[in-house]
């Protein structure tokens, strides 16, 4: 089977017997989708890219670790919002915000209608941006979220009802 | 189930591309790092035990730190210092000797008024009630007499040729397979190794 016809698991095994263009079709394959989803948990263009490299370089280490349990998206996704945890440990928090909201300013100045939806997104606990992100943008359903946050499936079903709550205000505000 | 307008909304907050330099380079590295994964791994392990010395040996030195003191405040086990008291002893007052008697920090220099046969089996005893431990460093064949809670007990230290010691007192009879305890101290007794 060719690298390209082939699926995450084929490609995986070829990594894991030591091929690295498997390794390599599966970063072409999902860093699109682990940068997107690292944007929207940081919302920084750097710290989104920092993520994504982050998340592959620890894929490449630890490869040997991932016995198939979850789907390979899966275990990136968790490396991923590990190293976002990491990312923003290392941030300060405040200044990141500060920068945030100065970005929101001009894009309101600008005119653009999504800069309330970020403050709002930014705003939101980490647990419940993360939960959001992964059930609104990477159109998970519950349980897939919740094996990739490590919680139940009601959690993350809680988590979206108090993230709906949160960003209420801005959806009323919107006709 | 999904909320199809909060849906619609986030999906307006678009993401940047990514800097096409910034994609290469993550491929590079990961790459790099999928190349050396067994070598990194092999550091990873050697730097995960690697704290295992230093802890070992900090913690190591605060045992000694804090139990130190609780085995020199206790009575210590037939050691060569026993030994080497009791010899500096003998050396003292000759074939005098019947005891050296420490209570409490205090040492008590028992003598016979007249040379006694010579002994080479030198015994400790330990009497204990809660903390309280009176040490007497004799040798066999020797009578020793000392005052317990108030009482004046008197008994002869007797060692076997097997280490065991018995103690027979005029009312009481101690061996380590009969132990007895006496006005509510509780005994030990050993024979003593030589000091060389």
């Amino acid at each position: 089977m060719s690298l390209e016809q082939g699926g995450d698991t084929e490609l995986v095994k070829e990594a894991l017997a030591g091929d690295a263009d498997a390794f390599s079709e599966l970063f072409e394959r999902h860093y699109s989708m682990i940068y997107a989803f690292a944007y929207r948990l940081c919302f920084d263009k750097g710290d989104a890219q920092d993520v994504a490299q982050e998340t592959f370089v620890k894929a490449a280490r630890s490869l040997g670790s991932f016995h198939g349990k979850s789907s390979f998206k899966q275990w990136l996704y968790r490396i991923a919002l590990n190293a976002s945890h990491d990312s923003n440990r290392r941030l300060n928090r405040k200044e990141r915000l500060a920068e945030v909201l100065s970005g929101a300013q001009r894009n309101f100045e600008r005119g653009a209608d999504y800069t309330g939806l970020q403050c709002a997104l930014e705003k939101l606990p980490d647990d419940l941006r993360e939960t959001v992100t992964l059930v609104y943008y990477e159109g998970m359903n519950h349980a897939e979220a919740a094996r990739i946050l490590g919680c139940a499936e009601t959690t993350v079903s809680w988590r979206i009802l108090r993230a709906k709550r949160r960003l209420k205000s801005f959806l009323e505000a919107k006709p | 189930m999904k909320d199809p307008r909060l849906d619609d909304f986030l999906k307006k907050l678009s993401v940047p591309e990514p800097d096409p330099a910034a994609r290469s380079r993550a491929l590079s590295r990961a790459r790099a790092a999928f190349e050396n994964r067994e070598a990194i791994a092999l550091v990873e392990e050697e730097r995960a035990w690697g704290w295992l010395g230093p802890v070992g040996f900090a913690l190591a030195l605060l045992i000694a730190v804090f139990f130190l003191p609780f085995s020199l405040s206790t009575e210590p086990s037939p050691s060569f210092a026993d030994r080497v008291m009791l010899d500096e002893m003998t050396a003292l007052f000759h074939q005098r000797l019947t005891a050296v008697v420490e209570r409490g920090g205090e040492v008590d220099v028992q003598t016979s008024l007249q040379d006694m046969p010579s002994s080479e089996q030198p015994v400790r005893i330990l009497f204990r009630r809660g903390r309280e431990v009176v040490r007497v460093l004799s040798f066999s064949g020797r009578e020793v007499c000392l005052d317990l809670d108030g009482k004046r007990v008197c008994f002869d230290v007797l060692a076997t040729k097997d280490d065991n010691v018995i103690l027979m007192g005029g009312d009481f009879l101690w061996d380590r397979d009969h132990s007895v305890s006496l006005a509510g101290y509780r005994i030990e007794a050993v024979t003593l190794l030589p000091a060389s």
